[in-house]
């Protein structure tokens, strides 16, 4: 079972170090970050094949500072392997070389259909090797001892050719890129690009028809040793889409291609679009309205208080008022209209006139006038100041943080930067403010200094709070390593991860989209079975982007060692195939004990009623009809899976305590123990017994007990890593699975859970005793087997009281 | 192309506001502001805009004085003044045209489209 949940599995370790090395990849970009001329040199995949080492250090060197990803190989063969497994940009290719040497080397190449720009480099410098090496398909011909600022100039030119670029500066609509100086504007307005948006964006501009993948594209800008993971990718394209919309630009200029990549969108489609400032200028002035709206109301208010005069006073303004009474209905008729209330242009302007008129004005104008003057403020009142959300969701809702931290600066910095990220930042001082702003604003993930709560328990009255929240919300936090610096205890207290100061703000905005990431993405395995080439081609390409492993099957006879090989979390099923018919499939997995489950989508072309009735007869979950629409199964898919996972959590979790049931933990215990084994770590189990819940029920009621038992599941679960399993072992004990922790160490924090337990069942229950028992081992030390183990910690558990 | 500066002389802050943020995010002039006609003359002087947005009825010094101010003043005689105004009756129209401004904008204006009502008055392109 592979789909996730809100808790991750052990991939984010990994994926961690990634998104570190990434960070630090990013910071050092940013050091350099700047307009125009200093943005560093396009991100451009070169190989260099060279077997002397001492050159090919320099080149190294020298593309590097370039900003260019360099590989290097020392010999002709494997220069060939690598180019046929991915692509570059530019070959630098040495024609003195072992095995398979340079001139060879690049016919082989041209003769395989590579087009990519290939230099050569030499000793031999006469006419006739440079004649040869032409000849054999390299594109340009540098000879040794070569000078270093011509070598870079031709290989900057290698790559305009290469992309078959008449006119160095590429063109987008109002969008230009000058590769030579490395700028990049939007309608003449130069934009502040960091090296790897700037890679990006002159990727998808030397190749705007076409569609790239997260995965091409980070081919395409990284080396394969600090290749970061697609969400880096998303993220510099949010960062640059940020730029552009700056700019000016129409933020979709980089379009998200469903379910596949990202392209420039095409130019017809640019131009018959309204230019998205216009929103923005309309938010903006959205804005001026709500601010002076106080001053709008003062100016209606002068002319009610003509409006009064004229009544009681025959018709007779004196002079002041007259004059100010003009003023401001001519400022209103002249201002109104901007804001769009074009009623109100007109009544002020009816207004002023009458105002203009000889006095005494007669009854039937102070009439009119106050009849004028009192639709118009409720013209005004009608428009009403505009709410700043208002605003907001005529933008779009982002995605939104709350940061609870005293530290102004740090904030300024993360406010700053979360700008490119798109998220909206709250800020809030101490707990009190955050328990307020909670009242009125749902945040999608909480940041905390854990040094802005006075004490543990204020903290952990906080996370009470947001973790009973619908949908909880993550709280993620940082802080020295000296205040909360236990896995352990950060787990406990329901946090999502935690940060060790000093940290930069975009390492932390990278652990906050992490965090939202994992809390909602999936990932599963999916099988399909059809015996379409070209439709198993074509779907893989179009699920993977959205987390699916795709596994296909072409020849239905091969179905069910298929299955058991890739265990897939959904299938896919045509009705039509040779041999084997969707629907026997289907048939075959609903009778199997361990299969049945399965969640099965089928693809058909047959979509009449028939049809449709026999297959969900036969136990299918939904199906898709052929031609296959990506979005439509995407979307498809995504529901199964998410009421699949619903389903087995109900199926797995014990209701009153919200531990696993027994059953479902001794499947997750032996694949603890199972990792454990593989990766040399320690496992711990920990045996936690209600002694006497028999006489609680007894002389109390079943309710009492019951309560009890909730409130203990509740504190182990709470107190649970996201790696770790607790489950209703029978019933009045739990056991817990404590993945990569020593015993010893485990003990201490069970042992504190257990207190915490005993704590709130005495404010709760005052009057019923409550004894619990804690016995703790490791795996393998005090046995292999899951039995073994419980019956070691039972052992171990005897007379170990827990008190409070 | 260098960005046009423009002087707006208009004793609303709103009204200054909104044609700030008309001209510096659809065009990217630079948007000078003034709240009186006495403070409209001091910096016409010292940023000699490309243009200045004036208008006509304001508290103290009104737009007309302000204009023949500028006028005499031979370091901003020549900077084309456009009246922002909400008078635009044909007898109005007229008057103005006598005083010897450039042109007139109507009040109320729609933000989006002001930066090219001036444009094309200017004869500027965009």
């Amino acid at each position: 079972m592979t789909v996730k949940t809100g808790f991750p599995d052990r991939s984010t370790d990994v994926f961690l170090v990634r998104s570190q090395k990434y960070a630090h990849n990013w910071s050092s970009d940013s050091l350099s970050d700047s307009i125009g001329p200093n943005v560093g040199r396009p991100m451009m995949r070169i190989l260099v094949v060279e077997d002397d080492q001492p050159t090919a250090e320099t080149l190294t060197t020298l593309l590097n500072q370039c900003s260019y990803a360099v590989e290097t190989v020392a010999d002709g063969e494997a220069a060939a392997d690598l180019v046929n497994a991915f692509e570059y940009d530019l070959l630098l290719l040495d024609v003195m070389l072992p095995k398979v040497d340079g001139i060879t080397l690049c016919r082989q190449l041209r003769n395989q259909g590579h087009t990519m720009p290939i230099l050569l480099l030499t000793g031999k410098g006469d006419s006739h090797d440079k004649a040869v090496g032409l000849d054999a398909g390299a594109d340009d011909y540098v000879v040794k001892p070569f000078d270093l600022e011509e070598l870079e100039a031709r290989i900057r030119a290698l790559l305009r050719r290469g992309h078959l670029h008449t006119s160095p500066i590429l063109e987008w609509g109002r969008l230009q890129l000058d590769p030579s100086s490395t700028q990049v504007s939007y309608h003449q307005q130069l934009l502040a690009l960091t090296p790897k948006e700037y890679a990006l964006l002159e990727l998808l501009m030397r190749n705007p028809r076409r569609v790239f993948s997260c995965g091409m594209l980070l081919e395409h800008l990284w080396t394969y040793e600090d290749m970061p993971g697609e969400e880096a990718v998303r993220t510099h394209i949010k960062g640059l889409r940020h730029k552009l919309r700056d700019a000016d630009a129409p933020a979709d200029m980089i379009e998200t291609v469903y379910g596949i990549g990202y392209r420039l969108k095409p130019l017809a489609e640019l131009e018959a679009e309204t230019p998205s400032f216009q929103q923005e200028n309309q938010a903006a002035i959205a804005n001026i309205w709500q601010r002076y709206h106080a001053r709008i109301r003062q100016q209606v208010q002068a002319l009610e208080q003509a409006s009064v005069a004229f009544q009681t006073h025959q018709g007779h303004l004196n002079a002041d008022q007259q004059q100010q009474a003009e003023q401001e209905a001519h400022t209103l008729a002249g201002a109104l209209g901007m804001f769009g209330i074009h009623a109100g242009t007109h009544l002020a302007r009816q207004i002023e006139q009458l105002l203009h008129q000889p006095q005494p004005l007669g009854t039937e104008d102070i009439g009119e006038f106050q009849h004028q003057v009192e639709t118009l403020r409720q013209t005004i009142e009608a428009h009403g100041p505009v709410s700043p959300t208002d605003t907001l969701d005529s933008l779009g809702t982002l995605p939104s943080l709350l940061v609870i931290d005293a530290d102004q600066d740090w904030i300024a910095d993360l406010t700053d930067q979360a700008r490119y990220w798109d998220w909206t930042v709250q800020t809030v001082k101490d707990l009190d403010a955050a328990h307020r702003s909670l009242t009125q604003d749902v945040p999608q993930v909480i940041l905390m200094d854990s040094a802005v709560a006075d004490c543990k328990d204020q903290t952990l009255a906080f996370l009470e709070q947001v973790t009973h929240h619908t949908p909880p919300i993550p709280v993620l936090f940082y802080g020295l390593p000296e205040g909360l610096h236990s896995r352990l205890e950060v787990a406990r207290l329901g946090g999502k991860a935690f940060l060790e100061k000093p940290i930069a703000p975009m390492q932390v905005l990278q652990e906050v989209e992490r965090v939202l990431h994992q809390s909602q993405s999936i990932t599963a395995k999916v099988m399909i079975v059809d015996d379409d080439p070209s439709l198993l081609q074509l779907l893989p390409p179009l699920l993977e982007p959205w987390g699916f492993k795709v596994s296909t099957l072409a020849d239905s006879r091969l179905f069910w060692q298929t299955l058991v090989a890739v265990s897939p979390d959904l299938l896919i099923l045509d009705i039509e195939m040779p041999h084997v018919g969707g629907m026997d499939l289907c048939q075959i997995v609903r009778n199997d004990a361990y299969w049945h489950n399965l969640p099965i989508i089928f693809l058909t072309a047959h979509t009449e009623a028939e049809t449709v009735n026999q297959i969900f007869a036969l136990g299918a979950d939904d199906f898709v009809s052929k031609p296959v629409v990506g979005p439509e199964l995407v979307v498809r898919l995504v529901n199964r899976l998410e009421r699949m996972q619903l389903s087995q959590q109900l199926w797995q979790v014990d209701t009153l305590t919200k531990a696993y049931k027994r059953q479902p933990a001794i499947a997750r215990l032996d694949q603890m123990m199972k990792r454990a084994q593989d990766l040399q770590q320690p496992l711990s189990l920990a045996l936690v017994k209600v002694t006497n819940l028999r006489q609680i029920n007894a002389e109390f009621d079943l309710e009492t007990g019951d309560s009890i038992l909730r409130q203990v599941g509740y504190t182990l679960g709470q107190g649970c890593g996201k790696d770790d399993v607790v489950a209703r072992w029978s019933s009045n004990e739990f056991l817990m699975g404590l993945q990569d922790v020593q015993s010893m160490e485990a003990e201490d924090h069970v042992q504190h859970l257990c207190q915490d337990c005993l704590q709130a069942h005495a404010l709760t229950h005052a009057a019923v005793p409550m004894h619990l028992d804690l016995g703790v081992v490791q795996y393998p030390e005090a046995g292999t087997t899951l039995s073994a183990l419980y019956k070691a910690a039972d052992c171990h558990r005897m007379g170990r009281q827990v008190d409070d | 192309m260098t960005a046009k500066c423009i002087l707006v002389v208009d004793n609303e802050l709103y009204i200054q506001e909104v044609v700030q943020i008309a001209l510096e995010t659809i065009n990217n002039w630079r948007v000078v502001t003034a709240s009186s006609g006495a403070e409209g003359l001091l910096k016409a002087e010292k940023e000699r805009p490309d243009a200045i947005l004036l208008d006509m009825m304001m508290p103290d010094m009104d737009g007309a004085t302000t204009f023949q101010k500028l006028q005499a003043n031979p370091v901003t005689q020549t900077i084309p003044v456009l009246l922002l105004t909400a008078k635009i009756q044909t007898a109005d129209q007229k008057r103005y045209q006598a005083m010897g401004v450039h042109s007139t904008i109507a009040k109320p204006f729609d933000p989006l489209q002001l930066p090219t009502q001036i444009a094309d008055v200017l004869g500027w392109q965009l």
